[in-house]
């Protein structure tokens, strides 16, 4: 498996990238940047798959800026996947597999995570899908 | 009794039942050293700002409520923001940017949070802003 992990995006103001509670990381939300469109309108089940692997790398991103390394990863333990929805498009899941596909591909079971994936009327930068994660973390991490 | 209950009762009206039963839903929970907050909103719905504003002001009325002072919150682990309505600004950020600078204000780098921000059809009430949230409290 090849994956690009880009440059975190640093949030401004009042929002950080993460906080942590005991061993479990919350991560800022991250929308999947350079796809347009609303799953049921422009984008197909193939594109939106990809804008879930692209929004994964983003977050996996955030993880290692984070953390260091992906070898201080437990378990990831919780995600929601939110996908910018037109008409009567009711597939987020397969939507969310994209994500969820590289996690699992990278950290293998310790990747395997509970999960919400869920239509929404608009995300932030019109973004077709956005995502939010929780980690848990060894100890001393 | 006081008056308008009276005048209810004479007028033998029927009010429908609140949305959600209030002995089913808790404001917040508070164990250990958390505190989660349910999603509010504000009365203020002059515009998308004032009522990221005043959902904020919302949420810290009730951490206050919940912990005696906002001087027992260690930090805000993460919130989500719903913004209602086709009409919502362009820029999501902007209106959620309202609610989260709320925070900050009141608390500082304390305050600063990761969170997750929406727009839905519509927020129960029909409130334009709505917040939740998860802080971490001391002693």
């Amino acid at each position: 498996m090849s994956i690009h992990i880009a440059q975190p995006d640093q949030p401004n103001g009042s929002v950080c990238a993460a906080r942590r509670w005991r061993s479990l990381l919350f991560l800022n939300a991250k929308t999947a940047q350079d796809y347009g469109g609303r799953a049921g309108g422009e984008m197909d089940s193939d594109t939106l798959y990809h804008a879930g692997e692209t929004l994964a790398h983003e977050l996996l991103s955030a993880l290692t800026d984070e953390v260091g390394s992906f070898s201080y990863v437990e378990e990831i333990v919780q995600c929601t996947v939110y996908v910018a929805s037109a008409g009567e498009y009711a597939d987020m899941p397969k939507a969310a597999n994209g994500f969820s596909d590289v996690l699992t591909g990278v950290f293998g079971e310790r990747g395997r995570h509970a999960r919400a994936a869920m239509g929404c009327e608009r995300l932030e930068g019109d973004a077709p899908m956005i995502a939010e994660m929780i980690v848990r973390l060894v100890r001393n991490a | 009794m006081d008056r308008a209950e009276r005048k209810i009762r004479e007028l033998s009206l029927v009010l429908p039942p609140p949305a959600v039963k209030p002995e089913s839903r808790a404001r917040f929970v508070a164990f250990e050293d958390l505190l989660v907050i349910g999603a509010v909103s504000g009365s203020d719905v002059s515009d998308f700002r004032s009522a990221g504003r005043a959902a904020g002001d919302a949420l810290l009325d009730i951490a206050e409520e919940a912990l005696g002072s906002l001087d027992r919150v260690a930090e805000v682990l993460r919130m989500t923001i719903w913004i209602a309505g086709p009409e919502a600004p362009y820029s999501l950020n902007e209106t959620a940017d309202a609610v989260s600078d709320t925070v900050v204000k009141a608390l500082g780098a304390r305050g600063k949070h990761t969170r997750t921000v929406l727009g839905v059809c519509v927020l129960p009430g029909n409130a334009l802003v709505a917040c939740d949230a998860i802080m971490r409290t001391r002693r």
